[in-house]
Formats: C-alpha cells, structure tokens, sequence
C-alpha cells in the first residue's frame, strides 16, 4: 500500500481498532503495569500502526504485522523505562496462596490475576503466551517474533509451566 | 487434553480484559507534525547558514566573509557526512519481526551515542573556527577582552555549558537504553 491517503489511513486505522483494539490494549498491559503509562503506551502502538501502514505490503498477515509493530512499541517502551521489568524466574512467590474454593473469584478478578502473573513472565515466554491467548497460533507467533516454531513451543511450554505456579 | 482446557480457561479470563481506547487523534497529529518540523528544521538549519553566508559572500565581495562561507560549507559538509553514516543501515529494519526491532534498536542506540561523541568532536573546531573568524572580522586586539565580551561569553561559553550538560544528559538517557535493550535481549535469547 505505497500511496496511502490520509483518509484512507484513518480509515484502516479505525477497522483495525475495532478489530484488535481490545487485544492490543491487553498487550499493552502486558508491558505496562501503571495504567497511565498502559494508556501511554496503547497510544504509542496506535500511532506507530498508523505510520507504518504505508509499509504494510501484504508478506505477511495484517494481524501479524500490527502485533509485530506493537511487540515492537513494548520493547521500545521498556527500554526507556529507568528500572526494566524483572524477569519473573528469581521472582517467583511459590509461597502465594491458590484460590480460596470458598470464595471464588469473579471471571474479571481472575483475568486480573492472570494479567498480573503475566506482567511476571520473562519478556520471551510473556510474547508468546499474550499472543496465544489472543488466538495465534505457533506459525503467527513465530511470525510476529521472528522466532522458529520450535522455539515457540518450547517458550510456550516453559510459559506454562511458570504460569501454573504464578497462579 | 487437560492442558488444552486450561488454555481455553486462562483465554476466556485473558480476554474478559475490557479496555477502553483512549481519544487518540489529538495523539497522532502531534506526532506526525513533530516528525515532519524535525525535518523541516534540519533542512532549514542547512539552508539558512549556507545559504546566508553564501548570500553575504557574494553581495559584500569580501574576501573574509567567502572564508567565512567556505568554513561554513565546510561544516555543513561534515556534519552531513557524519550523519549519514551513523545513519547508514539504521533506517528501518529489515523485517518487522520482534528479533529485528531489538537488533535495530540496539544499532539506533551504539550510533546514537557514536553520534553524541561526533558532535562534541565537530563542535571544538566549530566553536574555533568562529572565534577565530569573529576575532578577525571585528579587528579585535586583544585576545582576552574579546573572549570576555558578554555576547562572546553568552554564545561561545554558557551556551558550550548548555549545549555539554543537554549532551550528557542525552548520552545517559542513551545508554540505559541501550543497557535495557541489551538486557531485553538476553531476556529473549534465553527465552
């Protein structure tokens, strides 16, 4: 899409929105934990979808190409951060108490914990899990990441694994 | 299959996240038009001291200001040169995948630095060349009343300050960038 107008743009971009503005949000709170700068940063993602639309030429998927570019935001926003976020392996409260069977949590409340475990993983496993529970499968998260899709598998399992412990 | 299941869990509580988008056309405007006076200003530093000292060149027909057009070209040309090597290879890259994002970023942020170090090494010659020049033009006889000279303290003095404290500054913003993007990367290998 060389020649793209500037209406036609605000167009995509409001298709793309309506499509993935909830997953790119919850991939924003992925990298961010502060909502304001979640909100930062999911404007950041917009805005760097938007200019790069001229680019998308069609190799990949556009799904793929806007969670490339918004993996891409989360990086870059991390490395601006003055403290990283820590990975979780040194982190781990093992000592965390599961769920209380007797006061069981809402499905938002749970959601919120799952968030929270994720913000935890190491910046590897966190891309592939946030990307398989938007739906996308080892080709497309391979694809988003540049990563072959043994690698996915492998973090994905790995992920997993830690996540069970997280919650 | 318990495994699948638990996926299926964990993906309907992941997506059970409602987000509200936040007003971002205001956003996005601010950005394109930074990006487009970033350039804008490039250009018209480029023009406006070239062509101005050109311009003063040709219609004063002294021969100390074409030394002073000259210089300037001079300047021009270098910082020119400079910048586009650091730039060489830094544009975009060459997939959007994560794995070259990181690597880019990492490039964007040595050559930022190298081009932090560049600068400080062209502005001495700069700053000479100017003071000498300037000394010259003004028939100036002493050399320390004339780098004395409020406007020459202002200039040349408080604004070299100016111009090393914003450098650091920028030089440390830098490199915990590149501390972090290296970090980052590790992070991912051992991913």
């Amino acid at each position: 899409m060389p020649d793209v107008s500037r209406s036609d743009r605000d167009a995509w971009l409001e298709a793309v929105l309506e499509a993935h503005g909830q997953a790119l949000g919850r991939l924003a709170a992925s990298y961010a934990k502060d909502l304001g700068e979640r909100e930062d940063l999911f404007q950041e993602i917009v805005v760097a979808i938007w200019k790069a639309l001229p680019r998308f030429r069609g190799e990949c998927s556009e799904r793929t190409f806007i969670f490339r570019i918004a993996h891409n935001r989360g990086i870059a926003h991390l490395a601006r951060r003055r403290m990283p976020s820590a990975g979780v392996v040194d982190e781990l409260d093992v000592q965390s108490p599961g769920p209380n069977p007797e006061q069981a949590l809402s499905k938002a409340q749970e959601g919120q914990r799952l968030l929270e475990a994720v913000q935890r993983l190491p910046l590897g496993y966190r891309q592939v899990v946030t990307l398989t529970l938007e739906g996308f499968g080892y080709g497309d998260i391979a694809d988003v990441l540049g990563i072959s899709e043994s690698n996915v598998g492998a973090r994905l399992t790995r992920a997993r694994q830690m996540l069970r412990q997280l919650l | 299959m318990e495994l699948d299941t638990e996926l299926a869990r964990w993906q309907g509580e992941w997506r059970a996240h409602e987000v509200i988008p936040p007003s971002l056309a205001r956003r996005v405007e601010r950005d394109t038009r930074r990006m487009r006076w970033g350039v804008a200003g490039e250009i018209a530093v480029t023009v406006a001291m070239g062509g101005g000292s050109v311009g003063w060149a040709v219609t004063s027909r002294r021969p100390d200001v074409a030394i002073l057009a000259a210089g300037v070209w001079i300047i021009i040309a270098t910082a020119w040169t400079v910048s586009i090597l650091l730039r060489r290879g830094a544009w975009q890259p060459s997939t959007t995948t994560t794995a070259a994002f990181m690597e880019i970023s990492i490039l964007r942020c040595e050559r930022g630095l190298q081009a932090i170090t560049a600068q400080a090494l062209l502005f001495v010659p700069i700053l000479g060349f100017d003071l000498v020049w300037l000394y010259f033009y003004r028939g100036e006889t002493s050399v320390w009343t004339f780098l004395t000279r409020p406007a020459v303290v202002l200039i040349a003095w408080v604004g070299t300050a100016v111009a090393a404290a914003g450098a650091l500054w920028y030089r440390r913003r830098l490199r915990r960038e590149l501390e972090n993007l290296l970090r980052l990367r590790r992070d991912l290998e051992g991913g």
